[in-house]
């Protein structure tokens, strides 16, 4: 249920802040307020006359019923943002054809199903069913919440990533400082516009969680807090990128409880992976005097905390009741973390490689199997 | 005033406003301004928006005053020619301070 305030105030910030950051600046000039003045008064004029006829009616409950004359304020608003909308098309269109395609890869769209598919598979399994208004939160999961995570992680780490031989696959991007501002501006916009949808969904206990979710996404990366170089939060933040929209969805299908030890494994599923995508790197990030759980842990203990922490993640599964299927499905993890310090020809493939295309494996099996036991 | 007396006063307003363009060169008629672009990006921008307050149940328009043709459940053919008179509108006065 939209207020019409909330209706007019989003695009009213989307543009206002899109003039203000990324260098239209209309509102700076003196032109554009001689305009507004104009089209105030008109709007005075021809707005009295549709709402006082009265060829346009406003819902009672939803507007703030602060009049002038018949007119509600929301309209004022609705009008000013009309008119900035139009003087700041030509730098809008523009934007988004000058930075649309970096933006788009460093959200790694690969990575886009590894969050929203939790989320939608989370709610799906606990109610049985899905509404169209969680499976709008399905597109927070994909491109915002991935530009809040890796986006403004590329942009923290240019300066070292502009050396590092890794970046520049599905594994990251090398983002230039020209398009810094516009990936803060774009993250923070739609994150901004999904706050009320939260609020509406679950209250206040929802947007906490939310608000801790966006602001570890960002804080993983961004100073002064920047966990990814502090060993062993950096593993927990990183894990709690994913566990996030999982922890939403079971909020919002109101089975925390239920679902308490899945989130446990998930999140020490999470830690372990973290820790293995690190292990390629420590040669690298010690030259660059980067700090992580690996290099803090060196090689062999990593990969070795790292099968712990799947092993364990098992055995919460086991304690939790979930079907055997995923417990075994996890065993592959083992043997590619084991791969680390058995040496790389244990299993053929590039043991990061082979982690990320098993991780929609085991995504797909999952869904194939609750499909399964659940629909058929 | 008559079902069609709003549509009237939209038609009569965006055809004086062209006129006017006409004469001045202002905005559709003159060279790089871009004026369609601009005016097609910000109505249909408040188009959607009036879609999401027509399903909300935000505003309505009175039946009894409009044509009674609909680009969308709820939303009348005049909202259109409101969208394109508000931004051809302003960007003449916009224009005009030039």
């Amino acid at each position: 249920m939209i207020h019409y305030l909330f209706l007019t105030l989003v695009p009213f910030f989307v543009i206002v802040s899109f003039d203000i950051f990324c260098g239209s600046r209309i509102l700076l000039r003196i032109r554009f307020w001689k305009t507004v003045g104009v089209l105030g008064i008109a709007t005075l004029l021809f707005d009295t006359f549709l709402t006082s006829i009265p060829i346009v009616l406003y819902n009672q409950e939803k507007i703030l019923n602060v009049k002038i004359g018949a007119i509600p304020v929301e309209d004022f608003i609705y009008g000013f943002t009309f008119a900035l909308a139009l003087f700041v098309a030509p730098s809008f269109i523009t934007f988004f054809q000058r930075n649309w395609s970096v933006i788009f890869s460093s959200s790694r769209p690969f990575s886009w199903i590894n969050t929203a598919f939790p989320y939608a598979f989370t709610i799906f399994v606990l109610r049985g069913k899905i509404s169209a208004e969680d499976l709008f939160l399905v597109l927070f999961f994909l491109f915002p919440y991935n530009l809040l995570v890796y986006g403004i992680n590329d942009i923290y780490d240019y300066e070292t990533d502009k050396l590092n031989p890794r970046k520049n696959s599905i594994e990251g991007a090398l983002v230039e400082p020209v398009y810094h501002k516009p990936i803060w501006w774009l993250a923070s916009v739609l994150s901004l516009f999904f706050i009320p949808v939260i609020f509406n969904t679950g209250g206040w206990v929802l947007l906490c969680l939310f608000l801790i979710g966006i602001l570890n996404a960002i804080f993983y990366s961004a100073p002064p807090i920047r966990f990814k170089g502090v060993p062993v939060f950096d593993s927990i933040s990183s894990s709690l990128h994913f566990v996030f929209p999982v922890v939403i969805g079971v909020f919002i299908a109101n089975r925390l409880f239920d679902a308490i030890f899945v989130i446990i494994a998930f999140f020490l599923w999470g830690i372990a992976s973290h820790i293995i995508g690190a292990i390629p790197d420590i040669q690298y990030d010690k030259q660059a005097k980067i700090s992580t759980v690996a290099t803090f842990l060196g090689k062999r203990s990593a990969a070795i905390t790292s099968v712990f922490f799947y092993c364990l993640a098992g055995v919460l599964l086991l304690i939790g009741n979930i079907p055997s299927i995923f417990i075994f499905l996890l065993i592959p993890y083992c043997l590619n973390a084991t791969s680390f310090f058995l040496g790389k020809k244990f299993l053929m493939l590039k043991p990061f490689r082979y982690f990320m295309y098993y991780n929609l494996f085991y995504g797909f099996v999952s869904t194939i199997y609750i499909i399964w036991r659940y629909i058929v | 005033m008559h079902s069609y007396t709003y549509f009237l006063i939209l038609f009569i307003s965006l055809f004086g406003l062209s006129y006017l363009d006409y004469k001045k060169k202002f905005v559709l008629f003159a060279k790089g301004e871009n004026g369609l672009h601009k005016i097609l990006f910000a109505s249909s921008i408040f188009l959607l928006i009036d879609i999401i307050g027509v399903v909300n149940k935000i505003f309505y328009s009175h039946p009894k005053y409009i044509l009674g043709l609909y680009v969308y459940p709820g939303v009348p053919i005049e909202e259109i020619f409101f969208l394109l008179l508000f931004s051809y509108f302003s960007l003449m006065v916009w224009r005009f301070f030039k």
